[in-house]
């Protein structure tokens, strides 16, 4: 139960409170702070309502998202890449898009985080309070709580493309993918980045598919097939099998990396 | 804390807890438009707001959020100059505004997005609604209010056309015209039960089984009674011992009584085990916690075929008695119940026999099946399985109880007001005359508002503390506690001559009951006297048979088992037609009714009762196939340009009935005022469906009136006569029939009146618009006979009173049509177009009736391909929010959608009019599995048709 709701005017006093109550948390669009299924336990939040986090601008070849902005604010925004503002309609309601911000996506809990796969594909980084910026997997893996002042995606010639897999529009997400890759000049496959939802409680990158889409120019989907079967991570469950879960899972990444192709074509 | 923000343009300082829920609190201060329908999950979107001009879900907010902003709820978009904005009247007029609970945060989301576009497009518009779950009307009539809505923006007298017109020679009835409630329910007046909770009312919270069956061995609840602030704790131990069946059907019920308000045994995880009422629901809910139950775990019984199973558990081991009718055997069977089982009563033979699971069967045939089978020259014979769904009203259930003086009120949102008193009555143990039931707006009930789930308890806690008293069902409760459509397993066999004649029909159908028995017989049955005679054949024979079992609760759901049945017949009509390489549609039209056919076959299909052949007498099947056929293009095979999506197309016939012939009655008063003016006074249950405005039209067409000089006051069991309520498609037949009759009989009064005081017989006056009389010579204004007739010389008001009974059965038909197409790699299904033609006599809303079609298919489309309860092995609900259960959004709807009302006049209706809602549940999931075998060649016999089910059916998967 939320105890103290400070409102800080500056990202200053922001990081200050935090470091006064070391077990406060910062509260954003409060869309999973505040959801019925929300597993946390909020005591004492400091709003970043106030301060100003939610520009977006592009400088030096990178695209700067304030911690604040908001998933529609990303629909909306010329300055954001398609592939983003679809990750963003992974919350199909406006109103929530309106609520929920990227900044509060990156630190939720959401299994299907919606923007996780992507940004990391996109090899953003995140641009702390601290002045620290961290790409964005170590940011991840280093569970940090500082205060994320804003998302640095740059631009690149890497293509991405996200798909997720979910019965109807508003339903909950079964499995999500982000794929990322270059091409040669030979029209090969380079430095692919897969990133799934639904595989754990968190993204998992999945370095055996990035391994099969590595310098091909083809793919076989057989061959993902394979490697995906072999996941223990994809299991059967009430929703679904593992077998469809393989199969889908399969023709969604080889979906993914056509897309990414033809972008780059 | 103190925020500073500024409500609806007016800057203001509120008090508020820091962790008090914004939705909560802007209720709280009056702005009880921002309702709540998922326990603060965003998915509904009643409760949108605009924050700094931008909407959003205020359940997902706490207050202290908004402070230093500016809040724009519904209440600000009338003025007292301006009752209704563009965006409300547009909405109301477009028929959008049935059950309207969430009617206003539609009325602020158009609203906005109309100001940041002036014209959208249908994709913005869609994208503007997407937080917002509509299940009364669905989506499609929302793309006509935002026409008409900029219209009005800049001229607020523009009108358009939003449906068709029927009936020339009418001028009400036949037209669309504004929803008597419509006003109230989109501006967010007080309207639903929840707005009329009186501060420091008690709220009662109930204590859930964590197991799906068990014997409670004890139960402790002195900690939770010891806690301040609880008044009342109420288990198995001390409530009246009296057994009764929640189905709000006529007495006496073809259900069991099988429910006591608390038993020593559960029946399905989430079963009632406690209650708490206290001063608030955060005392209750921790006097829950404080409640030590200690349970024998049975084992449990999910499945028909587990439930069938010799020597399977027994969900009822209860002694039975039979008020008449009883088995010889019965004796014998009651030997071995278990006393912490309870009883079961039974009315009347019902099929049933809860010590082998049974809950209630019932066979008949018409002609010889066997002979006819021997006759065919190809029998086919498939089982179609289909799931449990939710009815997933936006209002969940509730109820508030008060006593006012030595009476109790009851404040209900319920299809059956006349049973919820008559049902409380029996089982509190007070007369009738002491209990008042006000049926409050309904927030969609879609069946499951027609089972008393929760006014006895509640109702008993007033009783007993003669205090005003709570009951919310949350979201969760309403998945576990309310009602849902059977699970059922259905085996259809035809057999038919080479040209396609049918020798012979023949269903078996079995249904998985769930704990309790409330509609176990009628639910069923209907899936075959809802199906079958929708084709002629001299030989037709059915079985049904209902089993207990501990998966969630079943019971009324729109449509009752027609949705089902018809699923399964039309899959097998098409199966045969394949299978004798005819196209499916010349088949259905050589076998189909028509005017004029007489129905033998319901001779066995009556409702728990001897059944009686009835003859069509009004069908506009001829008319739906043909023009649905045509729309659709029949036997033009599309192609898509992706090689891995198919097309296909897939129809059905549908069949209902208006209301229980024989069964059902329905009273009425019209009663005309000091000054002319026209009260109604109706029993029946306006669901939100628009039978109020059909109350009213009918009686201004009959008087030659005004309909806004006409008011309605309906489903109070104080104020009004009685009806049997809003269930089996009965609302426009027998409570609108019964209106019609009372007006009719003011009628009389009125011209005898009139002809007493303008010295004219009767067969010489006519009535002229608006309110007079005219005779020959004479005439005389209603005003001038209200005025006459309310002084001391006359012989009194004029009230025409009647009711409405009917032993004739009145069928509305059609057909659905649909075309999808699948992508062969993922097993995804589109549904391009979907056409609804259907005739319901006349149609005297047209606008709401076209609005109940879409919702209807909406919810039908939701059930074939989405919506799915799931349970865990051990009977636990994992689909318990909107979004894990998969209901349909405005991004599910068909690409191209269209409801066509086809006009035929019905002798039995008022106005020729029959029922419409209900039946336009019964076709989307049998066009939709047609067109998926069209498109592939696979068929799917399981609903709901998941991708993963096509995968399998094409092969790809294993
Ligand atoms: C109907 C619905 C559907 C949804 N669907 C999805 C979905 O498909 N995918 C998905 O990913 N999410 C989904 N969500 C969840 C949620 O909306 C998002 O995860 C959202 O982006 C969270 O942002 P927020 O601003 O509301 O975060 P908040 O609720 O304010 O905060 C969430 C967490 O992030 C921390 N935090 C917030 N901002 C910062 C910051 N700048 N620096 C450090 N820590 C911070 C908070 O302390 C908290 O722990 C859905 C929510 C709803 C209601
Ligand atoms: S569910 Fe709690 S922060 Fe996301």
């Amino acid at each position: 139960m939320i105890r103290s709701y400070k409102q800080p005017q500056t990202i200053e006093e922001a990081v200050a409170l935090k470091k006064e109550q070391p077990d406060a948390d910062y509260f954003a669009g409060g869309t999973c702070i505040n959801h019925a299924d929300c597993t946390q336990t909020y005591t004492h939040v400091i709003s970043l309502d106030k301060l100003g986090l939610d520009s977006i601008e592009i400088v030096d070849g990178v695209v700067r998202i304030g911690s604040m902005t908001t998933f529609q604010n990303l629909v909306d925004s010329p300055l954001i890449m398609p592939v983003v503002k679809d990750a963003a309609r992974a919350i199909y309601s406006r109103n929530v898009r309106n609520m929920a911000t990227i900044g509060g996506n990156l630190a939720s809990c959401w299994t299907h985080s919606a923007m996780i796969p992507a940004l990391t594909a996109l090899k953003s980084v995140i641009e702390l309070s601290t002045k620290e910026d961290l790409p964005i997997e170590e940011f991840l893996d280093s569970q940090s709580e500082a205060l994320i002042t804003a998302v640095k995606i740059p631009l690149s010639n890497r293509a991405c493309s996200v798909k997720r897999v979910r019965r109807s529009s508003g339903s909950k997400t079964l499995l999500s993918f982000a794929v990322s890759l270059e091409l040669s000049e030979d029209g090969m496959c380079i430095d692919p980045i897969v990133i799934a939802t639904g595989f754990a409680e968190v993204p998992v990158r999945l370095s055996e598919i990035e391994t099969l889409l590595t310098k091909r120019k083809e793919h076989s989907v057989f061959e993902f097939d394979l490697a995906f079967r072999a996941m223990k991570e994809l299991s059967t469950d009430e929703h679904s099998s593992k077998a469809y879960k393989t199969y889908i899972s399969a023709r969604t990444v080889v979906a993914c990396a056509e897309q990414c192709k033809e972008v780059l074509a | 804390m103190k925020v500073n923000f500024t409500l609806n343009d007016v800057p203001r300082t509120e008090a508020v807890s820091v962790n008090e829920n914004l939705q909560e609190m802007l209720q709280r201060i009056g702005m009880i438009s921002v309702r709540d329908s998922d326990n603060h999950r965003g998915f509904v979107g009643s409760d949108t707001i605009l924050f700094d001009g931008v909407p959003v879900n205020a359940g997902l907010m706490i207050a202290a959020q908004i402070n230093g902003h500016s809040i724009t709820t519904a209440e600000a978009l009338s003025t007292i100059e301006r009752p209704l904005s563009p965006v409300q009247s547009a909405m109301i007029d477009a028929g959008v505004v049935q059950s309207g609970y969430n009617a206003p945060a539609a009325a602020l989301l158009i609203t906005e997005l109309l100001a940041r576009k002036a014209d959208p497009s249908k994709a913005e518009i869609k994208e503007a609604l997407s937080s917002l779950y509509n299940r009364a009307t669905g989506y499609e009539q929302f793309f006509t209010a935002v026409e008409l809505a900029k219209k009005r923006i800049i001229d607020e007298k523009a009108t358009m056309k939003v449906s068709d017109e029927f009936r020339d020679d009418l001028k009400y009835v036949g037209k669309a015209h504004r929803k008597v409630d419509g006003a109230k329910l989109v501006r967010g007046d007080r309207a639903f039960v929840e707005d009329m909770v009186l501060p420091g009312s008690y709220i009662l919270k109930m204590l859930h089984s964590p197991h799906a069956s068990a014997y409670i061995m004890n139960i402790d609840t002195t900690e939770a009674e010891a806690l301040p602030g609880v008044r009342l704790v109420l288990t198995y131990k001390n409530v009246p011992d009296n057994y009764y069946t929640p189905a709000g059907q006529g007495f006496p019920e073809p259900s069991p009584w099988d429910r006591r308000m608390f038993s020593q045994k559960v029946n399905h995880v989430g079963d009632r085990v406690a209650a708490v009422v206290a001063d608030t629901e955060a005392i209750a809910l921790t006097a829950l916690e404080r409640i030590k139950v200690e349970y024998e775990v049975l084992k449990p019984v999910f499945t028909i075929e587990e439930a069938e199973a010799e020597g399977s558990p027994i969900v009822h081991n209860s002694v039975v008695s039979y008020v008449v009718g009883a088995p010889d055997d019965l004796e014998e069977k009651n030997k071995n119940a278990d006393p912490r089982d309870g009883r079961i009563e039974i009315q009347f033979p019902i099929g049933a026999d809860p010590h082998a699971n049974k809950a209630a069967s019932v066979s008949g045939s018409i002609g010889d099946v066997e002979k006819g089978f021997a006759e065919a020259d190809t029998v086919i014979e498939r089982t179609y399985e289909t799931a449990q769904f939710q009815c997933t009203p936006c209002e969940t259930h509730i109820v508030y109880t008060k006593m006012d003086g030595d009476r109790l009120v009851i404040h209900a949102s319920t299809q059956v007001p006349f049973f919820v008193r008559r049902i409380v009555s029996k089982i509190i143990g007070i007369d009738e005359n002491k209990i008042r039931v006000i049926k409050e707006r309904v927030g969609g009930g879609y069946g499951s508002k027609q089972e008393v789930l929760l006014e006895d308890v509640c109702a008993y806690a007033t009783w007993i503390t003669k205090k005003p008293v709570l009951f919310h069902f949350t979201r969760e409760e309403e998945y576990t506690n309310s009602v849902s459509r059977f699970p059922m397993k259905i085996t259809v066999k035809i057999g038919a001559k080479k040209d396609g004649t049918f020798t012979a029909m023949y269903m078996d159908l079995k249904a998985n009951n769930g704990p309790y028995g409330n509609h176990c017989l009628t639910v069923p049955m209907n899936g075959c006297s809802k199906s079958l005679p929708l084709y002629l054949s001299d030989n037709i024979a059915f079985d049904v048979n209902v089993f207990y079992s501990n998966i969630m609760p079943t019971g009324a759901y729109q449509g009752y088992g027609a949705p089902k049945a018809n699923f399964a017949l039309h899959m097998a009509i098409a199966e045969l037609s394949e299978k004798l390489g005819i196209d499916m549609l010349e088949v259905v039209e050589k076998n189909r009714v028509d005017e004029g056919d007489t129905l033998e076959i319901l001779r066995c299909l009556g409702e728990g009762r001897e059944g009686t052949p009835a003859t069509i007498k009004s069908c506009g099947l001829a008319a739906s196939v043909s023009e649905g056929a045509k729309m659709i293009e029949w036997g033009k095979k599309e192609e898509s340009s992706d090689i891995d999506i198919k097309i296909g197309k897939g129809m059905a016939l549908i069949q209902q009935g208006s209301g229980l012939p024989g069964l059902d009655i329905s009273n009425a008063d019209v009663k005309m005022l000091n000054d002319g003016s026209v009260i109604i006074h109706s029993g029946g249950a306006d669901l939100g469906t628009g039978l109020d405005t059909i109350s009213v039209k009918m009686t201004a067409e009959i008087l030659n009136m005004d309909p806004e000089r006409i008011t309605i006051l309906s489903g109070d069991t104080d104020q009004t006569p009685f009806d049997t309520g809003a269930f089996a498609s009965s609302g426009t037949f027998f409570s609108g029939g019964a209106v019609n009759n009372a007006a009719e009989e003011l009628k009389k009064k009125i011209l005898k009146t009139a002809s007493e005081m303008i010295g004219e017989p009767v067969e010489d006056l006519n009535l002229q618009f608006p309110e007079k009389v005219n005779g020959l010579k004479g005439s005389v204004t209603f005003r001038e006979i209200a005025q006459a007739t309310h002084g001391g010389e006359s012989e009194g008001q004029l009230i025409g009173s009647a009711s409405f009974t009917c032993d004739d059965a009145s069928f509305p038909y059609g057909a659905h049509f649909a075309q999808v197409a699948v992508d062969r790699r993922t097993g995804e299904v589109k549904v391009q177009k979907y056409y609804a033609l259907q005739d319901c006599g006349t149609p005297i809303n047209p606008e709401l009736a076209e609005g109940q079609i879409y919702g209807a298919v909406m919810k039908s489309i939701g059930h074939t391909l989405y919506e799915e309860v799931k349970l865990s092995p051990e009977g636990k609900n994992l689909t318990t929010d909107l979004e894990s259960y998969g209901a349909p959004l405005i991004g599910d709807i068909p690409e191209d959608f269209k409801v066509k009302l086809v006009e035929t006049t019905d002798p039995y209706g008022p106005f020729g009019s029959k029922s419409v809602s209900e039946i336009a549940m019964n076709g989307a999931a049998p066009a939709i599995a047609n067109a998926i075998h069209d498109a592939l060649g696979i068929w799917i016999r399981e609903l709901p048709i998941t991708p993963e089910k096509i995968l399998r059916a094409l092969g790809k998967i294993k």
